[in-house]
């Protein structure tokens, strides 16, 4: 078990080697002359400032060779430090510390309410066997994927603040402003969730060991329970990572229709501003995340399903 | 006509790509001079979607921003799908160290969500349609490649194929005559699914505003300049972005229907 | 006193009749085997009994009666109460009919607790004396996967006797276990069955399991009952026949077997090969240490159960695996370290057939082409030629030359297995290897391949590696018999020796086990 977590840990810190220094890569190397991407929108409009701009070549190290731009990004990412933020000369970890609760609060907000809807969207239609409600109940999912959530969060903005004014438009004050962020962000996961666990517990109905409870004189309820909503769970742990990447990707959208303080809000002002040091910490930040909620997964999945658990096989 | 849904589909996907070949056919009126006197007017049979803040006809930017937003959202596609299956063909087929480098580099790239990654390329690429298209199309090249690789290896262990290897036929013969026709199949599905995750990817990046450049219409940023007049014409935001949406089901309508084939 | 009664039955999946009109008695304590082959409408009508029928099947006419009730359209909530309680289940293979992430104490549990025969405190105990008398004492918290496929099918039947119903219904419940499994798997069902006196509807497609269980046989064709009456009658005296020809085409332990002058020259020898899989765990051993020669122009038959290495011998015959020590000869030429162009030129001197015909043909392609392939790759001629050849091939594996344009899709299972053979035919091959090729075929269809590869065999002069898990079957068709088991050579020589004075204890167990002794001994001619 040790040896496994720490096989687990080591690839995680491959992973985020590698998208450091691919985003490395993409955003120091790439460009002919990055401080000019850097002091382009910063509002100096076409002048630039021969200081600012010896400055900031300075501090990047941009006239030596490039491995030892990425040598020394390298020791300061290993430390922690991504450099400062250029339009706000502010470190960009420390930036990044104080947008995060608020994304983490909405992201777990957001969750919560997918599960809920999407696993009893699809349990509904488990245990209606046809007709015209589960029908109906199948084709939320398809639809609510094709809703862009800057749309969804505009038409919630306009009926329940503007029309009916029951929460604040904008903001991150109070347990009010949550709420409607959190449903747009929900929404697609939501259908996500629904539509894969739909597919999985319709391909368990199937299953031979279906017969075998229907034979032992189980009810549909009964045998859903009992045996299909375990098996058929299964396959979307897997998806637990993937999820979670799409609601901060998703928060980035909703955070500006909702003009929320959040780490979402920061990728969307760092592009803006082409604020490269802040983009690299931000895609640093999305590994750090997905590795570390797929290396929860993995140490959880074993204990859900018993076949990848070390077998004890009997012969006889 | 046993599936409406699918025929609906199809004919709204048709009507969509007319508006974006020949607008000038569909548009009503100029999508870029407005009437000043006639701005911000609820929709009308005048004016199908209303107008807005400049008096111009929303319903004509709508159609002429079909242009920018499909052909985005092909290139989009086309770039995904062309790296990422060579690259998938090339790892799985070549397998070794080649594969367990691409396969790696292919995990690095899905750890990070695809809207982040399309914004760090455009970053350093500039904004633009353009530039958009292509940093959405780098996000799914990851996706691309892993399909295509584990569909070229599990083509491999049919017992065909190693039935066609046991009777003397050549590797290269056998890739493009029996492993090349089974694998590609999926791509094709996931480059039909992908249409419609891209035009949500291309929409988005120009509501965030990093697309097409102010008076040019695209559906993204209507819906975006709409935000300013969320309170007193709702026409603006709700209007484009249903368009949107009724594009992606159509696109996800009619890829489904390809799946299911 | 009858316990159940099928009257006329007709049972439809949308507009093909699979059941037409069947009539069906079981009486208390009695065991009847229903004996068909696939496409007979034997699993329909288990599945009819039981009410387990899926939703595109339609009972169109007749009636259903258990214990004096019409339940032929009975609703799903009243067949609750008789399933599981009444009505027992055996399934077809236990390698899928366990919940994979239940443990099978809980699973057995289920039956006790939905029919209250058992309260949440008692259940245990109950459980542990249902596994005790299963042979799996003290396995209440193990998961299906911790178990051989005997083990679960013995799970399988004690939640199917668990509440002692009055009737089991068996369906194929040992087809896909090995024959020394399958035995005492249907002696555990039979002495459970008779102490309770329940009665057994034994679903089957093999006459011999039917001849040694079953009080009366029930023989079924294309949806309708072909004969029935006492298993002794119906072997002995066969009225119909349908019944005739499927008695015969089993094939048989004690004809006579194929006997070959000694001294034939060995076109492929294997020596001493050994083939070891490393995995994280550790190293299985797949194949110790084999020798195995084949001569020239005979069929040299290579037997055992799963696991027994025999399919990854039949790889390393065909060098599509590198043994990881011992030698392969093939007439004369060491192959063992060959390159794959090296081995090319080999090749077309020995051609596989494979199990599953209907993975081993690209189902794109048409039947010409797949034929064409291999001359394709050797450059055999030009277009005109080649399409000769392949239907001149057909031709030799009587299959109608309208065959070519058509797709493998179209085939049935007999005629794909005919194109795999003309296939490897095509570029006159010396050996063809030939893993299970009839295990996939129904029995009729099994002895129809095995004539034709006898005929070629004396007609081209072929040497034959047959790979199969049936000892009925290599006896039938090999001049000699290797038999393995767990990787290893347990016993080898010519057929008529090793069957008739099996020396290891292995052999005479497997000999043994083979069903319908009787019937084969009492219908050679």
């Amino acid at each position: 078990m040790a040896r496994y977590l720490a096989r687990r840990v080591a690839q995680g810190v491959f992973v985020l080697w590698a998208a450091f220094t691919a985003s490395f890569v993409i955003l120091y190397l790439l460009p002919s002359d990055p401080v000019e991407i850097m002091l382009a929108s910063t509002g100096s409009m076409g002048e630039l400032d021969p200081a600012a701009v010896a400055a900031l070549r300075a501090e990047y190290h941009l006239d030596d060779p490039f491995y030892v731009q990425y040598g020394i990004a390298l020791g300061r990412f290993a430390r922690g430090d991504f450099g400062t933020s250029i339009p706000q000369r502010v470190p960009v970890t420390q930036l990044i510390g104080e947008a995060f609760p608020e994304t983490l609060r909405l992201a777990a907000a957001a969750f919560a309410l997918a599960l809920l809807l999407g696993g009893g969207t699809a349990l509904l239609a488990g245990l209606l066997r046809g007709g015209w409600a589960r029908r109906l109940l199948l084709s939320l999912p398809p639809l609510l994927v094709s809703v862009p959530s800057f749309w969804a969060g505009l038409i919630l903005l306009q009926i329940f603040s503007f029309r009916l004014g029951w929460f604040p438009a904008i903001g991150n004050q109070g347990a009010g402003s949550v709420v409607l962020p959190a449903v747009t962000l929900a929404l697609p996961t939501a259908a996500v969730i629904a539509q894969v666990l739909a597919k999985s517990l319709l391909s368990t109905w199937r299953e031979p060991f279906v017969v075998t409870a229907r034979a032992k004189g189980g009810s549909r309820p009964g045998i859903l329970f009992r045996d299909v909503l375990r098996h058929a769970s299964l396959p979307g742990f897997t998806l637990v990572g993937m999820t979670v990447g799409n609601l901060l990707a998703g928060a980035i959208v909703v955070e500006t229709v909702f003009s929320r303080l959040g780490v979402g809000r920061l990728v969307e002002e760092a592009v803006s501003a082409q604020d490269i040091p802040m983009i690299q910490g931000l895609v640093v930040l999305s590994a750090l995340v997905f590795v570390v909620v797929n290396l929860a997964v993995d140490l959880v999945y074993p204990l859900l399903d018993p076949r990848i658990r070390p077998s004890r096989a009997v012969r006889a | 006509m046993r599936r409406p849904g699918l025929w609906a589909a199809v004919v709204f996907l048709a009507v969509v790509l007319a508006w974006a070949v020949v607008p000038e056919w569909f548009a009503p009126h100029d999508p870029l001079a407005g009437v000043p006197k006639e701005k911000l007017l609820p929709p009308s049979a005048a004016h199908w979607f209303g107008t807005d803040q400049l008096g111009r006809d929303l319903f004509s930017r709508v159609v002429h921003g079909a242009s920018l937003s499909l052909s985005a959202t092909a290139l989009a596609v086309a770039v995904g799908f062309v790296a990422g299956t060579a690259l998938g063909l090339l790892s799985g087929y070549a397998g070794g160290r080649l594969d367990e480098i691409v396969m790696r580099c292919v995990d690095v790239m899905l750890s990070i969500p695809g809207l982040l990654l399309s914004l760090a390329v455009v970053t350093v690429l500039g904004f633009g349609t353009v530039n958009v298209a292509i940093s959405v199309g780098i996000a799914a090249v990851a996706g691309f490649a892993r399909v295509m690789r584990s569909d070229v290896l599990r083509a491999g262990t049919q017992v065909f194929v190693e039935a066609a290897g046991a009777l003397g036929v050549g590797r290269v013969r056998i890739l493009f005559r029996h492993v090349l026709p089974h694998a590609i199949g999926s791509v094709l599905v996931l480059a039909a699914l992908e249409f419609g995750t891209a035009i949500l990817a291309v929409s988005s990046l120009s509501f965030l505003g990093f697309g097409a450049a102010p008076p040019a219409p695209e559906w993204g940023s209507l819906v975006s300049e709409g935000r300013n007049h969320l309170a007193n014409a709702w026409w603006l935001t709700t209007l484009p972005g249903a368009v949107i949406v009724a594009t992606m089901l159509a696109a996800n309508r009619v890829s489904r229907a390809l799946e299911d084939r | 006193m009858t316990l159940l009664k099928i009257s006329d039955l007709r049972i439809s999946y949308g507009t093909t009749e699979a059941v037409r009109g069947i009539g069906l008695e079981v009486a208390a304590g009695e065991v009847v085997a229903l004996v068909g082959e696939s496409g007979s409408g034997k699993s329909t009508t288990a599945h009819a009994v039981t009410g387990l029928l899926p939703s595109a099947a339609r009972v169109t006419g007749g009636t259903i009666e258990f214990a004096g009730q019409d339940v032929t359209h009975w609703p799903e909530r009243a067949w609750r109460h008789l399933r599981g309680a009444d009505l027992g289940f055996v399934p077809q293979d236990p390698a899928v009919a366990l919940n994979p992430v239940r443990r099978v104490g809980a699973q057995v549990a289920d039956v006790l607790l939905l029919h209250r025969r058992a309260t949440r405190r008692t259940v245990k105990e109950r459980v542990a004396a249902i596994l005790e008398q299963a042979g799996l004492p003290g396995q209440a918290g193990r998961y299906p996967h911790e178990l051989s496929g005997g083990m679960r099918q013995r799970v399988l039947i004690g939640i199917a006797l668990a509440c002692a119903p009055k009737l089991v219904v068996a369906d194929e419940p040992t087809s896909a276990l090995d024959v020394t499994v399958q035995r005492r798997i249907l002696d555990h069902l039979a002495t459970l069955t008779a102490a309770e006196g329940t009665a057994v509807l034994l679903i089957t497609h093999d006459l011999g399991v039917a001849a040694d269980r079953a009080d009366r046989i029930v023989v079924m064709r294309d949806g309708e009952i072909v004969e029935t009456g006492p298993s002794r009658d119906v072997l002995a005296r066969p009225a119909q026949p349908y019944t005739v020809r499927l008695l015969e085409a089993v094939p048989s332990l004690s004809a006579p077997a194929r006997t070959a002058a000694p001294g034939a020259p060995p076109l492929l020898e294997l020596r001493g090969v050994r083939k070891e899989f490393r995995h994280p765990g550790g190293t299985t051993v797949a194949v110790r240490d084999v020798d195995l020669v084949v001569p020239k122009g005979r069929t040299v038959g290579l037997v055992g159960e799963s696991g027994s290495g025999k399919s990854t011998t039949a790889r390393i015959a065909l060098r599509l695996a590198a043994p990881t020590s011992g030698r392969v000869v093939f007439d004369g030429t060491d192959v063992t370290e060959s390159s794959r162009r090296a081995l090319r030129p080999l090749r077309r001197r020995f051609q596989p057939v494979y199990q599953n015909p209907f993975s081993s043909l690209d189902p794109r392609l048409t039947i010409g082409a797949i034929i064409d392939e291999p001359l394709q790759a050797f450059r055999e001629g030009d277009r005109a030629a080649r399409r000769r050849r392949a239907a001149e091939l057909l031709d030799k594996v009587a299959l109608p030359a309208a065959t070519i344009d058509r797709r493998a899709t179209e085939l049935s299972g007999g005629q794909r297995q005919r194109v795999a053979i003309a296939r490897a035919l095509a570029l006159h091959p010396d050996l063809i290897v030939l893993d299970e090729p009839v295990s996939a075929l129904d029995v009729s269809v099994q002895d129809q391949i095995l004539r034709l590869l006898v005929r070629l065999q004396d007609e081209l002069g072929l040497s034959y590696l047959f790979i199969s898990h049936d000892l009925a079957v290599v006896r039938q068709i090999s001049h000699e018999v290797t038999i393995l088991r767990e990787g290893a050579v347990v016993e080898a020589g010519p057929v008529a020796d090793v069957f008739d004075s099996p020396q290891h204890p292995y052999t005479k167990e497997l000999l043994m086990a083979v069903p319908g002794q009787t019937v084969r001994s009492g219908t050679d001619r």
